[in-house]
């Protein structure tokens, strides 16, 4: 049997700005009906290798590309008439139109720009992309009532539309599709990458969730400082011997050292907390301590830190610092007791992005202040330079705009915002999302000092591997109730997963959940 | 192909390979760092200072044209003296601005309080009386403006459009349809009383570009109402209150515009109730084309004195070159345009660095 040829071949691509080496005699091969996966650190490479591959940056000269067998030229033109599109993180649709007008907006509905879209011919088209790769959903449904697993789905098949009868292979990018998205929504976006290579398509896909990495893709390919690291078959490789390869580093490196679990009087006290699928949720954290929240999406666990530390309206129920309950209080006087949210969504709800880092920084120091009291620019600078370096943000400017700086870092200077308020309770919903392997050490390290510091820090996470590493405890909802507390060495991601699997599937939790032997997993008292 | 991925993005890649794999931004040599570094400074204080400098090349400029006419201490206060109530007008519309919200009904205000302070005081009201009668106006309609938008949630650019339409007509109704003229001499002080050779209202006018260059630089309460306007989700989390400083926003406004209009009317000693729309656009040309210097990208104090100063040399010194009298509303109205042209392509250059 002949073997078909690569989808793509790239063989001896490097690329300089300036002086500074982007990319350095990177080979890179994608074959036929394969998702293939390209991983990396930001500023690893892998923006530069694409931009190449769809024709945006030139290679410097040596550089061969092959596509399906023939010798393309470098630098490319017109990807699309080359069967390549790229499908990027915003998806790129227009949320007040249906799927039917997203669908053809980049192909030209079918039509001229000034004859009639014929309006049949085009629902017939637009069904069947849909159902080529398994998604059911209404034609004529707004996108901004989908959901974003749905809306990448819509993504994808209007990229295959864009390809067809414009090349006979189609290669589709995939540039972190899942980030912000539950773990059911990746899921289902995974299993819209599995149809579209089964049709023989390839795909590569950009993403820092090494776990559904490894369930989706065929093969990987690591890129560290503009080279290729390591390229291998998912079926060869694990965690490890990817993130050894990201990072230069080992995986007990990548997660900071736990710390004991304090013996302390709990600072936070909730009780029946319920808000609109919360439904009576009683829990209390130490301080010191570090305690995961888990569950399914729409399990009421994502509504916990905005009721707590947020706007959102508690319909009953009681949380107390201290004694003293926090729900009725408006927002700044929790902030100004201690009571600090870092919010899921940074980019709409964490930072003031068009602002400076020592505009951000400086925020909660005049919470304390009269509006009007004048301001120290001086002080506040040299602060602002000190808190960046202290919680590594790089670079350390403090006149750059947030917006500027890389998710990680923006990360960064929102912690450094509230550390300085040396807070009592600190909750974070997801907070590593849309952040690289690197920084996601040091944002978990961060907490890690502030529950040294005293605070009682609350994560709410999809990422079950991140809280078994780094909580005291994780708490597992369902249903809007806490239905599994896992303590010390229980915690563990795979008793995490049954645990919120378990109820889900309506049935009761197994006897034996794979845990260690020492900490049992409890059932919660609490309802 | 089309990129439209996030600012940092672009910086993927560009760094070399003798660092630490924490961290995730670029560190280039020491040598390109300080050219870039040197560069990106010459760069930024051009950005800031351009129009200051457009401001000083067209006065020269002008002065050299025209050394017998433009030059002179009457044309110089001629000018100034022009730009007088609609620098109080910017002033007070930077505020609803910079947190975001429109407010379009600033002139129509300044109209109906200066129609009501003159029928008022020509029917033998105290100026004191007229200006408490002025400030309710104002009060009302900074609550109402503010309740509507943001209470309601109605579109801030609607409600104060309304509100403009409704306060120009209630000039006329304050007026009975008529001119008013021979205004009371107290009146006529408060606005024309000079002080080293300006009058009352330019210094007024100046006073309040000092306030709030202070409110919007130095106290938090500047950054506050920029960060509203900024991102407002964010601000709410960050425990703010948004809605208060917004509310606050269209009141100091609609009050300074409302005693705008007393000024108004004693500055031209008669009230014509048509008047509302001379001053509706150049305010808002000059509080956008301010927002492209000293604070670049910000609404500011201190760029709007030179936005209206820099529109005003061009404009005389167009007319003064025998140019008709048409040539200001375009002047304005392409400035307008221009200034937010201009801080769009600021923008898009930021990013590419």
């Amino acid at each position: 049997m002949i073997e078909a040829p690569p989808a793509l071949a790239l063989t001896g691509a490097s690329k300089h700005f300036g002086g500074l080496r982007a990319l350095d005699r990177v080979d890179f091969v994608v074959n036929q009906g394969e998702i293939h996966a390209l991983l990396g650190q930001n500023g690893s490479g892998k923006s530069t290798l694409v931009k190449i591959v769809t024709g945006v940056h030139v290679p410097d000269a040596g550089a061969r590309l092959e596509l399906w067998g023939k010798p393309a030229d470098l630098p490319m033109a017109a990807a699309h008439d080359h069967g390549i599109a790229v499908i990027h993180q915003d998806l790129g649709l227009v949320e007040r139109m249906t799927v039917v007008e997203n669908l053809g907006i980049t192909s030209g509905y079918g039509t001229r720009a000034l004859l009639p879209i014929p309006r049949r011919r085009e629902r017939e088209t637009c069904r069947k992309l849909l159902s080529d790769i398994g998604l059911d959903v209404p034609l004529d449904a707004l996108v901004a009532e989908l959901s974003p697993a749905v809306r990448a789905g819509i993504a994808i098949a209007r990229a295959t539309r864009l390809l067809q009868g414009r090349a006979d292979h189609f290669l589709l990018i995939l540039d972190e599709p899942t980030a912000y998205l539950s773990s059911e929504g990746s899921e289902r976006v995974m299993s819209l990458m599995r149809a579209v290579a089964k049709s023989g398509s390839s795909v590569i896909f950009i993403s820092h969730r090494l776990p559904e990495v490894l369930s989706v893709a065929h093969r990987i390919t690591v890129l560290r400082d503009g080279r290729v690291a390591d390229t291998f078959n998912a079926s060869d490789g694990d965690h490890r011997r990817i993130i050894a390869s990201m990072l230069g580093r080992s995986l007990e490196q990548y997660y900071p050292d736990r710390t004991e679990a304090p013996i302390a009087r709990p600072v936070l006290q909730v009780t029946g907390l319920t808000g609109n699928r919360l439904n009576g949720a009683s829990f209390a954290v130490s301080p010191g301590e570090i305690v995961g929240f888990a569950g399914l999406v729409g399990m009421g666990q994502e509504e916990i830190p905005y009721l707590i530390g947020g706007n959102s309206k508690a319909r009953s129920g009681r949380a107390e610092l201290n004694g003293r309950d926090l729900l009725g209080m408006r927002l700044g006087k929790r902030i100004q007791l201690g009571v600090v949210l870092v919010p899921g969504n940074r980019q709409r709800d964490g930072a003031w992005l068009a602002a400076t880092a020592q505009e951000n920084i400086a925020l909660p120091t005049h919470l304390r202040q009269p509006a009007s009291f004048p301001l120290l620019l001086g002080r506040e600078r040299r602060y602002a330079t000190s808190q960046m370096s202290r919680f590594g943000v790089h670079p350390p400017l403090p006149d750059r705009k947030v917006s500027m700086f890389s998710g990680g870092n923006q990360q960064k200077i929102v912690l450094a915002k509230w550390m300085s308020m040396a807070p009592k309770v600190l909750l974070l919903d997801e907070p590593t999302q849309g952040v690289d392997a690197g920084a996601k050490y040091e944002v978990l390290r961060i907490l890690v000092e502030a529950a040294k510091a005293g605070a009682a820090v609350l994560i709410f996470s999809g990422d079950y591997e991140q809280l078994a590493h780094v909580c005291h405890r994780v708490l597992v909802l369902s249903h809007g109730h806490v239905v599994a507390e896992l303590v010390g060495g229980g915690v563990t991601e795979s008793a995490i997963v049954h645990a919120a699997q378990g109820e889900w599937r309506g049935s009761a939790l197994p006897a034996s959940t794979g845990l260690s032997d020492d900490e049992p997993l409890r059932r919660s008292d609490f309802n | 192909m089309l990129d439209s991925r996030k600012p940092e993005q672009h910086l993927e890649g560009a760094r070399t390979s003798g660092r630490p794999p924490l961290g995730d931004d670029l560190e280039p040599p020491v040598a390109t760092r300080l050219v870039t570094r040197l560069t990106s400074i010459a760069a930024r204080i051009a950005e800031r200072y351009g129009l200051v400098v457009a401001l000083v090349v067209a006065f020269v400029a002008f002065s050299i044209a025209l050394p017998d006419i433009f030059p002179t201490l009457g044309n110089l206060k001629a000018m100034i003296d022009s730009q007088a109530i609609i620098l109080l007008l910017a002033i007070a519309v930077t505020l609803p601005l910079r947190a975001g919200d429109f407010d379009l009904s600033i002139a129509g205000l300044m109209a109906a309080s200066g129609c009501l302070t003159a029928q008022l005081m020509t029917h033998g009201v105290s100026l004191e009386l007229a200006v408490l009668a002025v400030l309710g106006l104002g009060v009302a309609t900074g609550l109402i403006n503010g309740f509507l938008i943001v209470k309601v949630g109605v579109d801030s650019f609607v409600t104060t459009l309304g509100m403009m339409t409704a306060l120009n007509g209630l000039a006329y109704a304050f007026v009975n349809n008529s001119d008013i003229t021979n205004l009371p001499s107290s009146l006529l002080n408060l606005a024309r009383f000079e002080i080293l050779g300006f009058p009352n209202v330019v210094w007024i006018g100046w006073l309040l570009v000092l306030v709030f260059w202070y409110i919007y630089e130095r106290t938090p309460l500047g950054r506050y109402i920029l960060f509203i306007g900024g991102s407002r989700d964010s601000a709410k989390l960050a425990g703010l209150r948004v809605d208060r400083l917004r509310m606050g926003a269209f009141l100091a406004c609609s009050i300074i515009a409302a005693l705008t209009g007393v000024l108004l009317a004693g500055e031209i000693g008669q009230m014509d109730p048509s008047v509302g729309s001379q001053f509706l656009l150049q305010p808002f040309a000059g509080v956008f084309l301010g927002a492209t210097t000293i604070a670049v990208g910000r609404v500011n104090a201190l760029g709007t004195v030179v936005a209206l100063y820099l529109l005003v040399v061009g404009i005389t010194g167009l007319q003064l070159f025998g140019a008709d009298p048409w040539v200001t509303d375009v002047f304005n109205g392409a400035a307008l345009v221009l200034a937010v042209a201009f801080a769009r392509l600021a923008a898009r250059a930021n990013v590419s660095t």
